[in-house]
């Protein structure tokens, strides 16, 4: 007799639990449209890393490390160990040496911002010849990055030692001083040869 | 059992409603002829020709073999530089047998891009620069296709679930691009040539 009952009880109950998950999703996601965008290292603006503007020549603090960017070059073509790379725009070569302060360590990060913010990263093709180096001993490094000529104007590099968090760090970023003049004496220039790392007082090898 | 199946199907019916059975390309997907350029977030890509080498660069294909070259043209559109990703989800194409240039399979793993000026590996590229772009594939004669259809994907941009850093994830068909494939010229000679090369 009481199974029809039963049976309803039990519709009503499975009913109720989906209905309560679905209204609770529903209403997680409404609430989670209303807050800002969290969790990412640029939504803290305590975080953000400390940008030091400089110079080509001049050294800049980064705690862990001291460096300062030594030369800047450019070229359609650059030379590797052997393979020839041809840009589509121009490669820049940009020499630098770092120093560590307290540990041994080396620069990981060299990216280079345009004047209207497009970025390029050591990805693909480009690359970041550098080393570790102990502490007060110089590390000369140099990273080859391609940009289009149209970027060439207004260039400037950011150092910093690690490319994956640079959360409280301290970045330096330097104005390569570069022209329009610049970009087009870098398409006809004689063809950029990788400088392999060394470190010490010694030159190039 | 059947309460539960009804319930099933509500759900399945509110999520409609909300616009969770949507295409994620609510324009479908473009077919599109060679030569004709592809707007695919975030990449311009223009695939022109596939034809069939017995060489490519230095390497000669060994006998009974021969390369699948296509080329086309490749241009990143954002501001941000893109890694080995989002390049590596750009393009599929299915070929039964198909080897990448190192023997590995690359009959549905698309092999990398090679710059066609110099022939480097172009896994990752920065905003503003368009390359000659080649894609090679190692087949044996006997699965040369006479014509192939590559596909297209397009990203969308937004932050990873996992570090919530923003990238292009969720790759999704947007063009199809239907090429016919030019033959050896004259695969007899170059066959013996192949032979004792």
């Amino acid at each position: 007799m009481s199974r029809p009952l039963d049976r309803l009880r039990g519709t009503g109950h499975l009913w109720g639990v989906g209905l309560a998950a679905f209204g609770l999703l529903a209403a997680g996601t409404w609430l989670q449209d209303l807050l800002p965008e969290r969790g990412a290292p640029e939504d803290d603006r305590g975080a953000r890393p400390h940008v030091r503007s400089a110079e080509v020549g001049e050294t800049v603090d980064l705690r862990a490390v001291e460096v300062s960017v030594d030369a800047v070059a450019g070229a359609r073509t650059r030379l590797e160990f052997g393979s020839e790379l041809i840009s589509p725009g121009v490669w820049i070569e940009v020499r630098y040496t770092a120093t560590p302060v307290a540990e041994t360590t080396q620069l990981g990060s060299v990216e280079l911002v345009a004047a209207d913010g497009r970025r390029w990263t050591t990805v693909g093709r480009n690359e970041n010849l550098c080393t570790e180096s102990s502490p007060g001993v110089a590390a000369h490094c140099a990273a080859y990055l391609e940009v289009p000529p149209d970027a060439v104007p207004g260039l400037r590099v950011r150092l910093a030692v690690s490319p994956l968090d640079q959360r409280y760090d301290a970045v330096a970023e330097v104005d390569l001083g570069l022209t329009g003049p610049d970009a087009e004496e870098f398409g006809t220039a004689e063809p950029l040869e990788a400088v392999a790392p060394w470190v010490g007082d010694g030159e190039a090898s | 059992m059947a309460s539960s199946g009804l319930l099933l199907i509500v759900l399945f019916g509110i999520s409609g409603l909300l616009g969770g059975w949507s295409q994620a390309t609510p324009d479908g997907i473009r077919e599109v002829a060679a030569g004709e350029t592809v707007e695919a977030d975030p990449f311009r890509i223009r695939l022109d020709e596939a034809r069939v080498e017995r060489r490519f660069g230095d390497s000669r294909a060994e006998k009974g073999t021969a390369f699948l070259v296509l080329a086309g043209r490749l241009e990143l559109t954002g501001d941000e530089p893109v890694g080995v990703g989002a390049m590596g989800d750009l393009w599929s194409v299915e070929l039964p047998g198909a080897r990448d240039v190192y023997g590995g399979d690359a009959s549905k793993v698309p092999p990398p891009f090679l710059v066609a000026g110099d022939g480097s590996t172009l896994v990752g590229m920065g905003p503003g620069l368009e390359y000659d772009v080649q894609l090679v594939h190692v087949l044996d004669l006997a699965d040369l296709p006479s014509e192939l259809t590559v596909t297209i994907h397009e990203h969308g941009w937004r932050r990873s679930s996992l570090d919530r850093a923003w990238g292009w994830h969720d790759p999704v068909p947007a063009a199809r691009v239907r090429l016919d494939v030019t033959p050896l010229p004259e695969p007899g000679a170059d066959e013996a040539e192949g032979a004792t090369g």
